[in-house]
């Protein structure tokens, strides 16, 4: 219709309709891009204005959450071993391992009938106790030997022999005549709902349910044995529908997992509140501790888990979890797979291949662990500087840290100590990837301000040393 | 044979008889345990405070006959009168097993728990600490209040709430306010910050009938979008020096004096860069001896009619960029005309 009036109008008359109208309109459209751009490019969000009162002390904080890692199967052996040193350094007391199963050689026989040797997973089990570490074994996954078409994310072909794996598994590494660990946590599979692992489901042919029905079966069976953990859904994110139907089953759960991948740390905690209201309704299970298994900021490999994004990110997560937070939050993971000379793995350390070289996020936890201490009330977090204080032995601390997902933005912020009690004090201003200042100040009893400058991605921690 | 099974029968039902009450009796025993039977209070219940106070409010639990583990506690309260600082465990209640928020102006919540090994509560305990701020006079007092999500978790019945009742606190408010301060809130989008001006601001008092103690800002308030040259202005004690500060991505702290009545003005005499900033007042307060602070965030956008003194132009502040839907339609009518321009004559011409 548009065109046969166009048609019919006179084309001088057409023309120049057109050429005013580019002329009206083009400015409008270059401005509405521009404004567009700028809508989609600017970052959103407030900046901090921190203010700290000294003297409200809130609970004791956790300084050992966070020394929790996870290492995946890029590998088939024991990966830790070659970076025992670096590990140590790290002062894990948790270490979770995957693929146990079809990387270590554990399963043969057949349908009916598995034998056992853990003599290659037992290196790597040792090296995580030789670290002072718990270990963490992610049932995973299924043994060739007894899985349908000897498909490791298949199920078995017969259930009780997933329950006697189990069974022979914890009493391997648990039992009391045999390796005789204490405290074992036994997380049954790794990312079940994960194409690649297997795309369980709850409910219908490959329910995971029923694998873990046998998994809690086998932990019954086995004998003679310390106390040990078991526990799950360990999916690729935390979804209600899993938590409530492992709760709901009546098998014996000792802990609730999930993983998070994900730049906002924020989510971490709204994940904590979600998890803590959804286990209310059930006084059996409302107490178990929960486990963030694996976490980052993207689930792909990504260079930015080899800069100072990864280490800010990391400390705004554990920023969100200091209070409330999980039993352990597992980063993953320790160490690259080889073949990663990119920088693009998830490790904290680059393979010994590259020179175990130790990334950022590596210094993070020992640097959180000066923390420790009594939380003290903290208000004016700002979208991207957010941060917690604390008061031990008479020493006040105060940690920030600036993480941007979009990698730009600067801030510097106000502090402001109030009551702080009166007399001198070291400053120290100390940035986990720049330099550490120190300054004497005075506080009146009322009010100390400072400023500090935080570029992008950066983490301080700021001290006060009554002197 | 009669006989015996007469005896037979009398034996089973004086046997029978015993076991069954003693059995109905453990089952009520057990319901009556599971009833809502717990209660949730404040203490103090009332409490009188001067504007500006800080204060602790204790979240008490007496479970009656219910044995607790775990206790989610959701606080409501006006956002007008009283501003949450934080909230922590109590001392029955050693593990936070969701932490505590304060953000969002109005309420506050925490859940708590005994812990995994720990004895479940019976009695009385605490359940939680709530430290609070005055901000305005509230002569009749203004009520704390547990919301409906409140949960007490009692183990001898799965999935009951045992919350039976719950007891508002009150909170008297003395000291003349005429306005308020609105906490400050993260949930408000807005653009990057920029930088402030560097000229310095003048302290400009302007006298008001109102004599007040009360630290505050009165504009701008929280998400309030000005234009760039704001006018700040707020309260505290008479004469009191107020320290001010303005964060964007750099920093301006300077002090000021406010007047007799007790009323602070701040203008700048150069235009603001369009942005989000946080402003910072703070003073000692003249009876506490404590510091008191107020805060709030803003936006500074070009264009927009709000000085500072005025009320914000919208609640929902957008970037400096202006109006999204406004932008799409222009950018669509654009598109329609050039593309009609360029692809009509052509269309003509076949």
């Amino acid at each position: 219709m548009a065109i046969s009036l166009v048609r019919r109008s006179p084309s001088k008359i057409t023309t120049l309709v057109t050429i005013l109208g580019l002329i009206v309109f083009l400015p409008f459209l270059f401005y509405g891009v521009y404004q567009t751009v700028t809508l989609i490019t600017r970052a959103v969000g407030y900046p901090a204005n921190i203010v700290v009162d000294a003297s409200v002390t809130l609970e004791s904080i956790r300084t050992d959450f966070y020394h929790a890692f996870a290492q995946g199967g890029e590998e088939a052996e024991d990966m830790i071993g070659p970076v025992f040193d670096e590990t140590k350094a790290l002062e894990p007391k948790i270490i979770r391992l995957d693929h146990i199963y079809d990387h270590y050689d554990v399963v043969s026989g057949g349908t009916g009938n598995p034998t056992f040797n853990f003599s290659k997973l037992d290196t790597a089990i040792e090296t995580i106790t030789k670290l002072g570490a718990i270990p963490l074994l992610s049932l995973s996954y299924m043994p060739a030997s007894i899985a349908k078409d000897s498909v490791i994310i298949n199920p078995p072909n017969d259930w009780n022999d997933w329950a006697k794996v189990v069974q022979r598994t914890i009493e391997h590494y648990s039992g009391k005549s045999e390796k005789n660990l204490n405290g074992v946590w036994y997380e049954v599979w790794n990312e079940p709902d994960l194409d690649q692992f297997g795309k369980w489901k709850i409910g219908g042919d490959k329910n995971y349910l029923t694998l873990y029905q046998y998994a809690a079966i086998g932990a019954k069976n086995a004998g003679n044995v310390n106390s040990f953990y078991l526990g799950g859904p360990s999916t690729t994110g935390l979804y209600k529908n899993w938590i409530t139907a492992l709760a709901n089953s009546g098998y014996r759960v000792d802990f609730f997992s999930w993983h998070t991948y994900l730049s906002d740390p924020r989510r971490f905690l709204t994940d904590q509140q979600n998890f803590s209201n959804w286990l209310l309704p059930y006084p059996q299970h409302a107490s178990k501790p929960s486990m963030i298994t694996e976490f980052g900021f993207t689930g792909a490999k990504n260079n930015l888990y080899s800069t100072t994004y990864a280490a800010a990110h990391t400390a705004s997560v554990i920023r969100q979890l200091i209070s409330g937070g999980p039993k352990y939050l597992f980063s993953f993971e320790i160490k690259d797979g080889p073949g990663q000379e990119a920088g693009n793995g998830w490790g904290v350390i680059a393979h010994q291949n590259y020179g175990k070289t130790k990334k950022p996020r590596y210094h993070v936890y020992s640097f959180i662990d000066e923390m420790a201490g009594k939380r003290l009330q903290l208000n004016g977090e700002g979208s991207w500087v957010t941060g917690f204080a604390t008061l031990n032995n008479g020493i006040y601390r105060l940690l920030l840290v600036n993480f941007d997902a979009n990698g730009t933005h600067t801030e510097t912020v106000p502090i402001t100590f109030k009551n702080l009690p009166a007399g001198s004090y070291t400053y120290t201003e100390r940035s986990l990837f720049g330099k550490t200042s120190e300054t004497t100040v005075t506080s009146d009893g009322k009010l100390l301000q400072k400023n500090v400058i935080l570029p992008v991605q950066s983490i301080v921690i700021i001290k006060l040393t009554r002197k | 044979m009669k006989k015996i099974l007469l005896i037979l029968g009398v034996i089973i039902l004086l046997v029978a008889t015993p076991l069954t009450v003693f059995y109905l009796g453990q089952q009520q025993d057990l319901r009556s345990k599971a009833a809502p039977a717990s209660r949730l209070y404040f203490s103090p219940e009332t409490t009188s405070k001067a504007v500006g106070d800080e204060f602790s409010l204790s979240v008490m639990i007496d479970t009656g006959s219910n044995q607790v583990k775990i206790v989610r506690v959701y606080i409501q309260y006006d956002a007008t009168k009283l501003q949450a600082l934080s909230i922590t465990n109590g001392s029955s209640f050693p593990l936070i097993t969701s932490a505590g928020t304060v953000d969002t102006p109005g309420t506050a919540s925490i859940t708590v728990s005994v812990g995994q090994t720990t004895t479940p509560l019976t009695g009385s305990g605490t359940v939680a600490i709530l430290r609070l701020k005055a901000l305005v006079g509230s002569s009749g007092g203004t009520a704390l209040t547990f919301t409906s999500n409140t949960f007490v978790q009692g183990i001898n019945d799965d999935s009951v709430n045992v919350l039976s009742s719950s007891t508002p606190a009150t909170v008297t408010i003395s000291g003349a306010s005429p306005v308020t301060t609105s906490a400050p809130t993260s949930a408000v989008p807005t653009a990057t910050p920029t930088p402030i001006p560097t000229t310095s601001l003048t302290a400009t008092p302007t006298p008001t009938g109102t004599t007040t103690h009360a630290l505050s800002i009165t504009s701008p308030t929280s998400g309030g979008i000005l234009s760039t040259t704001p006018t700040f202005q707020g309260t505290a004690s008479p004469s009191a020096t107020v320290t001010f500060v303005i964060n964007s991505s750099t920093t301006f702290t300077t002090t000021l004096t406010a007047d007799t009545n007790g009323q602070w003005t701040y203008k700048d005499s150069s235009p603001f860069v369009s942005g989000s900033y946080s402003l910072l007042v703070s003073q000692p307060n003249p009876t506490t001896g404590v510091v008191d602070t107020a805060t709030v965030n803003f936006t500074v956008q070009e264009g927009a009619m709000g000085g500072g003194s005025e009320e914000p132009l919208t609640g929902n502040a957008m970037p400096t960029s202006g109006n999204s839907e406004t932008t799409l339609v222009l950018i669509g009518l654009s598109l329609f005309l050039v593309f009609g321009g360029t692809f009509v004559p052509k269309i003509r011409r076949r």
